[in-house]
């Protein structure tokens, strides 16, 4: 399945269950280091936002588009 | 005198933003020397290998901690009310605030706010819990619409963001100011010296939002320093009340009894 992260592609694993398309969190893991997981970022799915605790539970299609993004400064 | 924002009171009537300066320590000297309590900051995409971002959070954290202040994320780059609702609910989550200073820019040249794209956004935010702050021009029945909608707080331009000239239109933020008497004012974007600063309060603005003044200082932390002091200044005249100019001059010291006077 290719999707695309913060504009990259990304060519996302299949999971073990075959019968399961792979998930938000599935994407994470690819996309991030463990040390990068556990920073602090917010995530959309298709320009909507997805909650933190919905991540296990959303299934991906081929062609979604995550933005994952981390506080920079700002005025 | 102390600013109430959402209800929550603050020691400084200055919000400061956290780009642009010369490195991050600097930019918490800065903060600090500010007296600020409220701190403005962004989310955006990131390499993940790139660590700077968490970096600066950190600083930024470590700020408002030691000053017992508060995040105040903004919206810069949004250009619709659906991306400024996916984006502030991003930030409410991850900052654990409903405040949000909301900028939707309708021009690239001068990053000019889009007036009807932020009422729908403000519309939207409202309703779905958050406390908003828009940023906006000085136009007055769009700061009208805004307060209508139930903004507490406005915030709008002195000048475009980064310029440093200052008030373009005083006119416009006076009226703004004695048509909302009970609207929190907060003049933001254009200020480029503490005088501009301490213009706005004297004209009984409640605040000051800004971050290129006091980034780009050659001495980020006495600048800051410097506009503390004129906001102070300005508040102070507000309050004391501003004498009316008068066209033709008045002696101060008494006539009376003038010495060498002769009547002719």
């Amino acid at each position: 399945m290719k999707i695309h992260i913060n504009g990259e592609p990304l060519n996302l694993q299949q999971t073990n269950n075959k019968d399961l398309a792979p998930n938000i969190t599935d994407a994470l893991r690819q996309y991030l280091s463990p040390k990068q997981q556990e920073m602090s970022f917010a995530l959309a799915l298709n320009s909507d936002f997805v909650n933190k605790s919905q991540y296990a539970s959303t299934r991906l299609n081929d062609g979604d588009s995550i933005d994952v993004l981390f506080p920079i400064h700002g005025g | 005198m102390s600013l109430t924002i959402y209800g929550e009171q603050l020691n400084s009537r200055l919000l400061i933003g956290t780009a642009l300066y010369p490195s991050p320590d600097i930019m918490k000297q800065a903060i600090l020397a500010s007296g600020s309590q409220v701190v403005t900051l962004s989310l955006k995409r990131q390499n993940p290998q790139e660590q700077s971002g968490q970096q600066i959070w950190q600083y930024i954290q470590d700020i408002v901690k030691q000053t017992n202040g508060f995040i105040l994320p903004n919206t810069a780059g949004c250009k619709t009310a659906k991306e400024v609702y996916t984006l502030a609910q991003m930030s409410r989550e991850l900052f654990q605030t409903s405040w949000l200073k909301l900028e939707v820019i309708g021009d690239d040249y001068n990053l000019q706010p889009d007036p009807f794209e932020l009422l729908k956004a403000t519309d939207m935010l409202i309703k779905a819990g958050f406390n908003v702050l828009p940023y906006c021009t000085d136009d007055l029945v769009l700061c009208q619409r805004l307060y209508d909608l139930g903004c507490k707080v406005i915030m709008p331009w002195a000048s475009p963001i980064g310029t440093g000239k200052g008030l373009m239109n005083p006119y416009n933020l006076e009226t703004i100011r004695t048509r909302l008497p009970n609207a929190t004012l907060i003049l933001d974007a254009g200020i480029g010296k503490p005088s501009d600063a301490c213009l706005a309060m004297e004209m009984g603005y409640d605040g000051i939002l800004l971050n290129s003044a006091v980034a780009l200082a050659d001495d980020p932390v006495l600048m800051a320093r410097a506009f503390a002091n004129s906001l102070n200044s300005g508040e102070q005249a507000y309050r004391a009340g501003i004498m009316q100019p008068r066209q033709t001059a008045h002696p101060s010291t008494p006539t009376l009894d003038t010495p060498f006077w002769h009547q002719s």
